[in-house]
């Protein structure tokens, strides 16, 4: 006995389906394996940005005697963000680009080509700092949704 | 309501003024009109004059309550304000650097560096 025609278009068409599903399904799962990874990544970095804001801060305070310690400090910075950044989306992507971009053109041609003064050089770091404690704050927040989330 | 990015900047002046030690921040004491009738507490209150302005830096505790969960709980706020004969004329607390300054403020009212050097002599 032939199966119905309708039958086996009622089966092409589930199978069809049920491959977007599938795709729709993995990209869902995908991200929110990616936002858990990032909730759960949040209280770490600002505990590490905190720490080196804070020393930032003492640099400053000091200014220049502890220059010197503040490229290390601009590294750490760059180095959590590098990694960091392109997992975050929303307000605390925004703000703590700012950093990144700042530290980036610290290290830009112009800025060798034409170093900056000892007090240029005080205001440049205040931008960062400031920007740094933007991107902080606005990663505070993040983990206060995440926790009322929960 | 004043402009959130001219009260940031004014933030961020403290904050570079404190640090630089342009600025110096004193204990004060809290407006009995600004707890008077209120459950908050105000333990931590420093002022500082800038531009000829008294400014007030403080952290309010205050209850809150989890609907969810039906309890209540202590929690707690950075404001700064501004002050005129003692008394707070305006505050607010909407602001994400204030955490930030209070830090600061309470560094420079307790002479942190100072008593660490005389330590350190």
């Amino acid at each position: 006995m032939t199966e119905p025609v309708w039958l086996s278009i009622f089966a092409d068409v589930s199978a069809i389906s049920g491959l977007f599903i599938t795709i729709a399904v993995a990209i869902q799962v995908r991200s929110i394996k990616r936002s858990v990874l990032v909730i759960k990544r949040i209280p770490g970095a600002i505990q590490d940005l905190e720490k080196i804001a804070e020393e930032l801060r003492e640099t400053l305070k000091n200014w220049p005697g502890l220059e010197q310690q503040s490229t290390s400090a601009l590294q750490r910075i760059d180095g959590i963000l590098v990694n960091f950044l392109p997992k975050l989306t929303g307000a605390e992507k925004k703000k703590l680009s700012e950093p990144h971009l700042l530290i980036k053109r610290r290290k830009s041609i112009r800025y060798r080509l034409f170093p900056l003064t000892v007090d240029e050089r005080r205001d440049a770091l205040w931008d960062v700092y400031n920007s740094l404690m933007g991107g902080i704050e606005a990663l505070r927040q993040r983990n206060k949704d995440n926790k009322e989330r929960v | 309501m004043p402009n959130d990015e001219k009260l940031e900047k004014l933030i961020r002046l403290l904050i570079r003024g404190t640090t630089e030690g342009h600025i110096r921040w004193e204990y004060g004491n809290v407006p009995r009109s600004r707890v008077n009738g209120t459950d908050e507490i105000i333990e931590d209150y420093f002022t500082t004059t800038f531009k000829e302005q008294e400014i007030a830096v403080f952290e309010r505790r205050y209850k809150g309550f989890d609907a969810d969960n039906e309890v209540t709980y202590w929690t707690s706020a950075e404001c700064i304000g501004f002050v005129a004969n003692g008394e707070i004329t305006w505050e607010t607390g909407r602001q994400p650097l204030l955490s930030n300054l209070f830090r600061v403020a309470k560094e420079s009212a307790a002479d942190v560096d100072g008593i660490i050097d005389s330590l350190l002599k």
